[in-house]
């Protein structure tokens, strides 16, 4: 479904992904991790067209992306939910959810299955979104990119700056797209739980993919781990 | 990069040459060229006063004004009539004081006393305005550039009203006009490097962050107002004594649009750009206006009248610049900094490198009592009430972990504690002293300092000098501040980061600047809002050793909303719960965890499963 090809992304010249390749069937759960400025973020800011890759390519369901603009990569179907949430601080919950539904999509029924999912958002749906708390709003966030019907939710850092009580919630909801076949692509910090998570993992360290395996590979080779999550390359 | 200097003398002197050597080959081409040339020229360097007067306004403070050619206005005519003949003077401004009619002083001491003046007036202007918001500036100095318009062309009887004054004594010269532009050019280049300069940089890249660190938006907003219109006054001044003639719309809204292009074209941010842009912006105005007259190009293709040509032609290299280049021809760098930044490295290891060198905190420390104290704190939002009745006591030394589900209130304590929000009810003593209602910039200086649960980097400036802002906005000198800043990140194990422009950083870096940031301060009280979110569990490691080291070097209290519990739990001998706006529990971080409430509110039940396992 998704391919990256040889990915390099540069900024202001100075390179920071040096050639990544990613494979993502659908239906499948894949997962990054790796140290901070391990080049995570930047692979997907490329893959949703936040910053053109300055070599490789960039394939979904066989269109090269490179060079489209963030929002027709949007509408081709990929959802990104982003780091920090960004939610709509100003509007209310329903107005948020309303951003998130496609024009031609069958809204109400969607709409009717989200709220269904995130009960908490159908309890403060008339209430603005600065006033829900960052669990609340990393709800909306997903839920908004739901709503959107994509073919692939690519979430970064879903728990950050979360609770552990509400981390638990936030992937008791990911488990149940998840289980429903939801195409995803992650982005964490929590390399154990991420591993968990997921269906198959890359660990990047210095803008290069370090190792690469299935949950049952990664899962246990602590050592693997600690050499690659270290900070240091 | 060296130690103890934020540029190098390398760095110093290029972005210092090669703008004067710029003034210079003007100068030059100038002198060599017909009476016309010589002329435009002249009025080239003035205007690249004004725009330099523009560009230690706008681009230190990030905040565009529209009024700056009111004072070259008033710096026009203040000089003006202080040196008209007396014969003109009873003529065209019959009402002026006998003492300025007769004055007929000297070029350079008219444009001094414009200089002041300017600086006065625009001291007084701005002390209103710069109260007002960053959005608000533009449309309030504009306002004042209409008003000067208005009080000059109905003063008939002491400006000459909208017919202006003619036979002012034509005594700018290239050479007076191109040494007053390379005094300007150095004069601006010195106060963007001062500290006070970095203070005001630090308000343009955040200005949440910058109060956070004892900077006053409104008091360096000022100072940079009022020297800006002292050269604006200077440019006016000169430009008056040039063409000999004065309108009150000489400096109105045609002579603002163009000058803010050539700031914007060059670069806002830096003075290279200013110099680049009016240059730059000039040239290709003054080729245009020949052809407007009808030419022939290259002696083959003819070109017939086209009036409004040059216009046209300034309008598309500004809108060509702000399409391709936002940030200018110089891309907001001065000419020392042009060469590409550093290579960005990942994040180091930090235990490694903490051993070197003990850092010099950038205050000494105050006698009396040592806590900061919060009793009975509420906070409501509309109707819905985040604390109810919090006290919060944090000692000097300590540290205390502040854990609580999301949306429990914790970071509307912070903000009560550092004075961005003042509560409803309750108090907040810092070592014994109310401190209710004071600014966040005050509480800085007085010794309290946060971070931010986003970074709020300056993006524009590099690391090193970020954290040195951080020692100016308490009033330390830069030569100490760099110091201060260099030993900080030494002990974060930033060093090699030092260069890099803040903005650079990936999202968990530009936290730890943050810290630094703060650090830099010479805080008693540290307040760090989730300083471990988007770390790995090791680099988290390496922060708690890094947080251990400060409490043992600084001494002061450290107050830590965070989600990582190995974090809290490995730092903190203190921990207090707070949930739904009341305090659940406070306890050592084995009494918290075992605490039942505190699971069902917070932890969750997998927390305990794991921390059992």
């Amino acid at each position: 479904m998704l391919e990256l090809r040889g990915v390099k992304v540069a900024y202001g010249g100075v390179e920071v992904v040096h050639g990544v390749d990613l494979g993502l069937a659908a239906g499948e759960v894949v997962g990054m991790i790796g140290p901070n400025g391990a080049g995570k973020s930047s692979v997907l800011r490329a893959v949703c067209g936040l910053a053109r890759p300055s070599s490789g390519e960039v394939v979904f369901e066989g269109r090269v992306l490179n060079g489209m603009a963030p929002e027709r990569i949007a509408r081709l179907g990929l959802a990104l939910v982003p780091e920090g949430r960004h939610v709509f601080k100003s509007l209310t919950v329903a107005e948020n959810l309303r951003m998130g539904m496609r024009r031609n999509g069958n809204g109400a029924a969607a709409l009717e299955r989200t709220l269904e999912r995130f009960p908490i958002l159908r309890t403060r749906a008339g209430e603005h979104a600065d006033r829900l708390s960052g669990g609340e709003q990393q709800q909306l966030a997903i839920a908004r990119a739901l709503l959107g019907q994509p073919r692939l939710l690519i979430l970064d850092e879903p728990s950050l700056g979360l609770a552990p009580k509400t981390i638990d919630l936030i992937y008791e909801l990911l488990t149940g797209l998840r289980e429903e076949g939801t195409t995803m692509l992650l982005v964490e910090q929590n390399a154990a739980r991420t591993i968990d998570f997921c269906d198959r993992c890359l660990v990047l360290g210095a803008g290069r993919v370090r190792v690469e395996g299935r949950r049952e590979e990664l899962e246990g080779d602590s050592d693997l781990l600690h050499t690659y999550l270290g900070g240091q390359p | 990069m060296s130690s103890g200097r934020l540029h190098s003398p390398a760095l110093i002197a290029v972005s210092l040459l090669v703008p004067l050597a710029l003034v210079a080959l003007t100068m030059a081409v100038g002198a060599n060229g017909t009476p016309a040339l010589q002329g435009t020229v002249t009025t080239i360097l003035c205007n690249l006063i004004i725009v330099l007067g523009l560009q230690v306004f706008i681009g230190n403070s990030g905040v565009y004004s529209f009024g700056q050619l009111g004072f070259a206005s008033a710096g026009a005519y203040v000089a003006a009539l202080l040196t008209l003949p007396a014969t003109f003077a009873a003529l065209q401004t019959p009402a002026l004081p006998h003492l300025v009619a007769s004055a007929q002083l000297g070029p350079l001491l008219s444009t001094l006393i414009a200089a002041a003046a300017c600086g006065v007036l625009a001291a007084v202007v701005g002390l209103p305005l710069m109260r007002t918001s960053t959005l608000a500036i533009p449309i309030s100095t504009f306002a004042f550039l209409i008003v000067i318009y208005n009080v000059l062309a109905n003063w008939d009887r002491i400006s000459g009203g909208s017919s202006g004054l003619v036979s002012i004594p034509r005594t700018t010269g290239i050479a007076s006009a191109g040494l007053w532009a390379g005094a300007a050019v150095v004069a601006a280049l010195a106060f963007k490097w001062s500290a006070r300069g970095y203070r005001l940089q630090a308000t343009r890249e955040d200005e949440v962050a910058a109060r956070s660190l004892g900077i006053g938006v409104t008091r360096e907003r000022l100072i940079a107002f009022a020297l800006s219109g002292v050269l604006c006054g200077i440019g006016g001044a000169l430009a008056a004594h040039q063409s000999g003639v004065l309108i009150p719309t000489t400096f109105y809204f045609g002579a603002t649009v163009t000058t803010v292009t050539m700031l914007v074209v060059g670069g806002a941010r830096s003075v290279f750009g200013a110099v680049l842009g009016t240059i730059t912006v000039s040239t290709v105005n003054e080729v245009l206006r020949n052809v407007e007259g009808g030419a022939h190009l290259l002696g083959v293709v003819s070109v017939g009248r086209t009036p409004g040509l040059a216009a046209i032609g300034v309008g598309l290299i500004l809108l060509a610049t702000m399409i391709a280049m936002p940030d200018g021809l110089t891309g907001g760098r001065e000419a020392g900094g042009l060469s590409r930044g550093p290579r960005l490295r990942a994040m180091r290891p930090i235990l490694g490198s903490t051993t070197n060198g003990a850092v010099e905190p950038a205050r000494a420390e105050p006698a009396g009592g040592s806590a900061l104290c919060a009793e009975g704190v509420s906070v409501a939002f509309g109707g819905l009430r985040v604390l109810r009745g919090v006290d919060l006591t944090l000692r000097r030394g300590e540290a205390l972990g502040l854990i609580g589900p999301n949306g429990a209130g914790k970071t509307t304590l912070v903000n009560v504690l550092s004075g961005f929000l003042t509560p409803d009810t309750g108090a907040v003593s810092l070592d014994g002293v109310d401190v209710g209602g004071r600014s966040p910039a005050r509480l800085a200086r007085a010794g309290l300092t946060r971070t931010f649960q986003a970074a709020l980097p300056f993006p524009h400036l590099s690391v090193l000098e970020s954290v040195a802002v951080g020692a100016m906005g308490v009033g330390v000198g830069r030569r100490q501040a760099v110091a201060v800043a260099t030993g900080v990140l030494d002990r974060l194990g930033m060093r090699e980061q030092a260069a890099s422009r803040a903005g650079s950083l990936p999202p968990a870096s530009q936290r730890l600047l943050g810290v630094a940031r703060a650090l830099a301060t010479g805080p008693r009280y540290l307040l760090l809002d989730e300083p471990a979110a988007g770390l790995s569990e090791i680099e988290g490691e390496e922060l708690v050793a890094i947080l251990r080291g400060v409490l043992e070097d600084f001494g002061c209290g450290v107050l830590l909303i965070e989600h990582e519990m190995s974090v809290v739990m490995s730092l903190c001998p203190q921990v207090q719960v707070i949930d739904d706006g009341v305090t659940l529990r406070v306890g050592s971080p084995a009494e918290v965890q075992a605490d039942p409430a505190v699971v069902e509110a917070y932890l969750g039940s997998s927390y305990l499963a794991a921390a059992s396992a």
